[in-house]
């Protein structure tokens, strides 16, 4: 684990990726200390006042609200869409991936065909029916972004599960005895983690876009819960004369999946046995 | 592997070959956009596709706006408001007892497209059609006063009901339930009625491209004469900065704002007018007074007074609406309307926190978070409510929920509070909210009794006194509160004229009046 | 190969079929039916809501519901919408082919664009290009589609006047058809062009890094042959893996772009249905997408057999 710290650390870009998300999760969490408004506390007179207004600094929105409030208080439902509902589908993806290419078989069959009826339901559409169905808010969102990540991990596990199955280091741990339990976690897993890193970094930035896109169909966390997906659909409507309604907004989404990014890229490269020797950069 | 190589690279340089094709084509294609048509065509835009065309069935404006350029009634709605004047029927008169409408009707009024001469029979076959179930209509309930119509010659029907209705004429032949149709066609088309049906009215329908656009060409043998407009599309746009972005332009003429921001964009635009048009629709907030708290009055009373009305119409809604003429029942403009002795409960955030103290939660310690539902189009202006409220202490949460989940919920009477706003023509429809069976929450009041007693008044006077009464005292219990009254604004090109002004009470407009000029 | 094939077809019955149950059991566990729709305009009597639910065949037991769905969809009949009276398949049918244009063109250009980018990023690792490509990347990655949209239509479409500024000109020629599909292809396409940037990048790094590659570099290979013989072929499989996925999000997913360039599309057809709880289009519709992203599935498949014989399929 320390080592892997300090390969991690050594990677410049990861070094700066990882602060950023540790700096954006201390935001979260410490919110209410940031910043002296309350993110849902509305002053008509004060309506869409531009950035960098000496008491708002990043300006207000169309309800008078002050913006950079609404986006520290906003990346607490960001990050929790986005880490819950990729962990979600992390978790009972991967297991049934693995699980699936490793047994084959009937199983196999029956799992990949349940992904496949998963799979014709995309993000976007099984979110809106989820949405539908269920009444708007985070938990349900965060629980049809999930469901909708569940058949990409699996499949993309099971594609990797298929070809590890028979290398020639799991057959000699199959011969020596090994579990199958003990196969999948102990040799296919970590052989995954690359894979599954890149897919888990564009998956967290596809949860805060649908995120958004809801928002956009009027289907998002209900008002006046700040969201910064919600904040960027919003503003659109404003983009030709209160441009920074949107503008902010966005820049915190890719200010979040940029940093995501670098990270990730940096924990697969470190993760990466064959790359543990190189020097890094 | 070198030929998968090779065939690889031969794709790779098909497809930026076909990429450069497509970006060539598209870019060279622009130059020949204007179309010299000598026809005169107005462009006008919605947010969303028409469902179907069944006059009988029609519950969506982008629908209802093409119907009511297709079709005619016995009677029509004089255009900008809704005082009722003869559509086909020349004239008409009404039996003393309110029991027998007798309507003596246009001759030589013809049906789109070759299918004959508008007579008695298909005045007959259209208002039985809606009120027998098995058509499926929802306004089959309007017709449950029609005893049976009478087809005395080719151009005289009688109307025999069952008993009264002071509204019938303005609640029931004018609205949808009232378009007449043509048996024939209807026998003929079948399935594809609903799609393209057939009409007296100025306008023929001529094709619809699934979600995308509706056209409509100039009925020539249109009773009252050939309009001037040749030809009108509808294009569904669904985000309104592009609608307003191509109102400026110059790719729309005519464009039903929704938005406050679209309104705001409006304003700015180059060879833009824009119009406000009072409407009917008061916006209001109704309160589940059969759930606790909510039904002591104090709260309700110190709800209403938290809002600051002036601020709302003027600040958040840039002026497309009035705080005025809000706290009757029934909106000016409509028969019955009084605001003499209608009490009212405007801003006042003191008086709103001393009567939350007064009941029992000073600022609004102890008190359950109210459930707020609403439609997408409107939950800012659950939001802005939720602002005001949060400031004497009470916390509203907020759910957003589509048109099914929202009437249904609404008449399973599943939430505290519920945001409305709807445009109607008579005081009955106004009122029919406060049925009991409606509305359980008015069962103990007199309200219902009230409600009864001038549905079937056919005195006009005694029935109006009643509706003042009423009134008065629904004001009085507060079980809807008021927020302020929505303008209907448009935005459209300079060039269009005649009525554009004229957007009628749901902002839907007749084309007949309009003329438009050829950019 | 073709007995393959052939099973998957075979496969294509119990999916379609798992699909249609389950949006059977969310649609209509959704509050609300097509009659709540019909009468949200105006208050309406209990008696007249029960009448209007039995028209529609809304009070028939759920059970019965299910099987006559079922019993039609086999016998080819997608029903008929409750809301438009008309034709299911009839309704379905002019909406297939603007949305598949639009995916397939989104596509194109992210390949074009989004595969060589990638690659030569991984090339040129952690030089200014590389980092140029990937903060392009990121910058595409988390623009919405929609504020992407507005935005290209208020340059290209408002201000230079380059391309319509609505509709999907189906009616029109072909050549008005491709005008009206740049903007919106590239609108959706520059995500997915940043996605097979990233992926291509690191799935070259990865194969970069196999001893065969290292092999073949000591060996003196000219990089261009080491490039496109090796690492090409082998960085192909996550590729298309992503594009197959990417593919069905492309094809479904473009309620959004529709909406912001008003384009007609079965994104939209479905998300209206379900707004209306017109439960057959709904059903049409999602089974029209089934057989889409099968399609897609089974052809990554055939194309994933024809790349690397050893994976076997079974």
């Amino acid at each position: 684990m320390l080592r892997l710290i300090r390969d991690v650390a050594r990677r410049k870009g990861a070094l700066l990726g990882g602060i950023m998300l540790f700096v954006l999760v201390l935001i979260a969490l410490m919110a209410p200390w940031l910043t002296p408004y309350n993110p849902t506390a509305q002053d008509l007179r004060l309506r869409l006042l531009p950035p960098l207004t000496p008491e708002h600094p990043l300006g207000t929105d169309e309800l008078g609200r002050d913006i950079l409030t609404r986006i520290i208080f906003g990346s607490r439902v960001s990050l929790l869409v986005g880490a819950c509902s990729v962990l979600l589908g992390l978790v009972l993806g991967t297991l049934i991936g693995i699980t699936s290419g490793y047994f084959g078989q009937r199983y196999d069959t029956v799992m990949m065909r349940l992904m496949d009826v998963m799979m014709t339901f995309p993000t976007l559409l099984l979110a809106i029916a989820i949405v539908a169905t269920l009444g708007g808010g985070m938990f349900n969102l965060m629980l049809a972004i999930g469901i909708s990540n569940i058949p990409r991990f699996a499949r993309l596990v099971r594609g990797e599960a298929l070809r590890l199955r028979n290398l020639d280091y799991v057959e000699a741990a199959r011969a020596a005895g090994a579990s199958n339990g003990r196969i999948m976690l102990r040799y296919m897993l970590p052989n995954l983690l690359s894979a599954l890193i890149v897919m888990i970094t564009l998956r967290v930035g596809v949860a805060i876009l649908v995120e958004s896109s809801l928002a956009y169909l009027g289907l998002g966390v209900p008002p006046p819960t700040p969201t910064w997906g919600g904040m960027v659909s919003r503003g659109q409507r404003f983009l030709l004369f209160a441009p920074w309604m949107s503008l902010v907004p966005g820049t915190a989404i890719m200010i979040l999946v940029f940093s995501i990014n670098l990270f990730g890229d940096g924990l697969r490269d470190a993760l990466d046995p064959q790359l543990r020797g190189d020097q890094a950069t | 592997m070198i030929r998968l190589e090779k065939r690889a690279r031969q794709l790779l340089a098909v497809t930026i070959v076909a990429t450069m094709a497509v970006l060539a084509f598209g870019v060279g294609g622009c130059s020949k956009t204007a179309t010299e048509e000598p026809e005169k065509v107005l462009r006008w835009s919605y947010t969303s596709d028409i469902e179907q065309l069944d006059p009988h069935f029609v519950n969506r404006l982008p629908d209802f706006n093409i119907i009511m350029n297709m079709f005619n009634g016995l009677v029509r709605y004089s255009p900008g408001t809704i005082e009722v004047v003869p559509d086909l029927a020349e004239r008409y008169e009404v039996s003393p007892d309110g029991l027998t409408y007798t309507f003596y009707l246009h001759k030589g009024v013809q049906f789109h497209k070759g299918y004959g001469e508008l007579t008695a029979k298909d005045v007959k076959y259209s208002l039985e059609r809606v009120k027998d179930p098995a058509t499926g209509s929802p306004y089959a309930q309007l017709l449950s006063v029609v005893d049976n119509v009478e087809v005395v010659n080719d151009y005289t029907v009688k109307i025999h009901m069952t008993g009264p209705d002071p509204d019938f004429l303005q609640g029931v032949l004018a609205w949808r339930p009232g378009y007449i149709v043509c048996e024939k066609a209807i026998n003929e088309l079948g399935a594809a009625w609903a799609q393209s049906p057939i009409g007296t009215g100025p306008y023929m329908f001529e094709s619809h491209t699934p979600g995308e656009k509706v056209e409509l060409v100039v009925n020539p043998d249109y009773f009252r004469g050939e309009p001037l407009i040749d030809r009108t599309v509808m294009q569904v746009i669904p985000d309104e900065t592009v609608a307003m972005l191509a109102l400026s332009a110059g790719d729309l003429d005519y464009v039903i704002i929704r938005t406050t921001e679209a309104f705001v964009m409006a304003h700015d635009l180059a060879n833009v007018e824009t119009t406000e048009t009072s409407s009917f629709g008061i916006m209001k907030v109704q309160v589940n007074a059969n759930k606790k708290p909510l039904d002591d009055i104090r709260i309700r009373q110190a709800l209403s007074h938290a809002l600051n009305r002036d601020e709302i119409v003027t600040v958040a809604l840039q002026g497309r609406a009035t705080a005025e003429g809000v706290w009757s029942i029934l909106p000016p403009g409509v028969w019955g309307h009084t605001e003499e002795g209608v009490p009212r409960y405007p801003y006042d955030e003191e008086r709103a926190k001393a009567l939350l103290a007064e009941a029992g939660y000073p600022g609004g310690q102890g008190l359950r978070s109210f459930e707020n539902i609403i439609r997408a189009a409107w939950a800012t202006d659950a939001e802005i409510c939720q602002g005001y409220w949060e400031k004497i202490g009470v916390k509203t949460n907020i759910t957003v929920l589509d048109g099914a989940a929202l009437t249904s919920r609404a008449n399973n009477h599943e939430y505290d509070l519920y945001h409305l706003s709807m445009g109607r023509t008579t005081p009955n429809q106004y009122m029919f909210d406060f049925a009991c069976a409606d509305n359980p929450q008015v069962c103990n009041t007199n309200v219902n009794d009230l409600y009864l007693a001038q549905r079937n008044e056919p005195d006009p006077a005694k029935r109006r006194a009643i509706l003042e009464q009423m009134q008065r005292q629904m004001a009085t219990d507060l079980f809807q509160i008021p927020i302020y009254r929505l303008f209907n604004t448009t935005a459209y090109r300079t060039g269009v004229t005649g009525d554009a002004e004229n957007l009628w009470f749901i902002a839907v407009f007749y084309w007949e009046f309009m003329d438009i000029e050829t950019p | 190969m073709f007995s393959f094939i052939a099973r998957r077809l075979w496969y294509f019955i119990p999916t379609a079929l798992g699909a249609v149950t389950l949006v059977f059991i969310i649609v209509r566990l959704a509050p609300g039916d097509v009659v709540s729709t019909m009468l949200q305009d105006f208050q309406a009597d209990p008696e007249m809501i029960a009448l209007l639910r039995h028209q529609y065949g809304l009070d028939e037991p759920l059970y019965y519901q299910y099987l006559k769905m079922i019993w039609d969809i086999f016998r080819g009949d997608l029903g008929v919408s409750m809301l438009q009276r008309q034709p299911v398949l009839a309704m379905i049918l002019p909406h297939v082919r603007p949305t598949v244009m639009l995916a397939f063109s989104g596509l194109l250009i992210a390949m074009v664009i989004g595969v060589p980018a990638g690659i030569v990023s991984a090339l040129r690792r952690n030089t200014r290009v590389d980092y140029t490509v990937m903060s392009l990347a990121t910058f595409w990655l988390s623009a919405p589609g929609f504020w992407l949209g507005i935005f290209l239509i208020y340059v290209f479409s408002y201000k230079l006047g380059w391309f319509p500024m609505y509709g999907s000109g189906m009616e029109g020629t072909l050549g008005m058809q491709l005008r009206s599909l740049i903007l919106p292809a590239i609108a959706i396409g520059a995500r997915s062009a940043a996605v097979y940037a990233r992926i291509s990048r690191s799935s070259a790094l990865d194969i970069f890094r196999q001893d065969y590659v290292r092999t073949a570099r000591a060996k003196g290979l000219a990089e261009r042959v080491v490039v496109y013989k090796h690492v090409l072929r082998n960085a192909a499989i996550p590729i298309i893996t992503v594009i197959g996925m990417d593919l069905a999000f492309l094809l479904c997913g473009t309620v959004v772009i529709e909406n912001v360039f008003s384009r007609a599309g079965l994104g939209t057809l479905m998300v209206n249905a379900i707004a209306n709880r017109d439960y057959p289009v709904v059903q049409g519709t999602i089974l029209v997408f089934a057989v889409m992203i099968i399609a897609i599935n089974l052809l990554m498949d055939v194309v994933y057999r024809l790349l690397d014989p050893r994976i076997k399929i079974d």
